[in-house]
């Protein structure tokens, strides 16, 4: 089963950050992303939020109204869950990225067989 | 609790560089992007001062600036779609066809007799006048539709 989703390299991040199945607002998801890079990949809150609706709009996560606790937690805040199909994306993202660095490693430069025959 | 001269100025700057975006955008997400931001001024603070404060603005600068460009496109995108699919929906395509070739021909006959002012004049009222004639066929197909409409109940009810 193909998905006609795009998932661009932001998206996959907050995939990946969802993944645990635990609901998250925006900054524990931009915490998460930093700390899952090793601070490689950078998310700006406007590159978050519009991904976020993206995906909203391709049910790749949903917005949960259950909160912690409301004492300790700013109303303002959106909790985001990972749906079934979000994982399926994520996983058929996973398995194309693989197949991307076998290719990569078929070739000389990263140790595969030279195909210089001459 | 009184935050840092930095953070308030990073954050302002902020707030002006969010003001670009679409009102849409900015109606749904300022507040979220606002308190994030600022979330994260306080965390870089807190590890690095008032630099780590400043050395965030340069990624967020760019990042912000790509984003609302993209969220800019998406709305113009909207608009020409909702365009093209009013023009087909309202079949005017042949009368947008006849007005892209009587310009294509003006253009070509402009450039072939820059100096003769009689041609542009006529070819200025041919323009003109299509679209009137466009905008009275559309205005008929329209009073057309409105007829069907109110003659449609008439028929049920019989």
């Amino acid at each position: 089963m193909e998905t006609n989703i795009q998932i661009t390299p932001a998206i996959f991040h907050i995939l990946l950050a969802l993944a645990d199945g635990k609901e998250k607002h925006g900054y524990a998801i931009m915490q998460q992303i930093d700390e899952q890079s090793n601070h490689e990949f950078t998310i700006v809150p406007t590159t978050l939020y519009r991904s976020a609706k993206r995906m909203l709009e391709q049910g790749l996560i949903i917005e949960t109204d259950e909160r912690p606790d409301p004492e300790l937690d700013d109303e303002r805040r959106r909790y985001y869950q990972i749906t079934s199909l979000g994982r399926f994306a994520m996983q058929t993202e996973r398995n194309r990225l693989a197949r991307l660095v076998e290719i990569a490693d078929q070739q000389p430069l990263f140790g595969g067989p030279s195909y210089e025959t001459a | 609790m009184k935050q840092p001269k930095t953070i308030a100025f990073i954050c302002m700057l902020y707030r002006a560089l969010l003001h670009l975006a679409p009102k849409g955008f900015l109606d749904e997400y300022e507040a979220l992007l606002l308190s994030d931001f600022r979330a994260l001024c306080h965390k870089a603070y807190r590890q690095r001062g008032p630099w780590g404060v400043l050395a965030l603005w340069p990624t967020t600068l760019v990042h912000t600036a790509r984003d609302i460009g993209f969220e800019r496109f998406d709305v113009i995108k909207l608009f020409f779609t909702r365009l093209f699919s009013m023009i087909i929906g309202k079949k005017l395509l042949p009368y947008i066809l006849i007005i892209i070739i009587i310009t294509t021909t003006s253009i070509t006959a402009i450039v072939n007799n820059t100096n003769n002012i009689n041609v542009i004049i006529i070819i200025v009222s041919m323009v003109i006048n299509s679209g009137s004639i466009i905008t009275g066929i559309y205005h008929l197909q329209e009073r057309r539709m409105l007829r069907r409409k109110s003659v449609k109940p008439n028929n049920t009810t019989k």
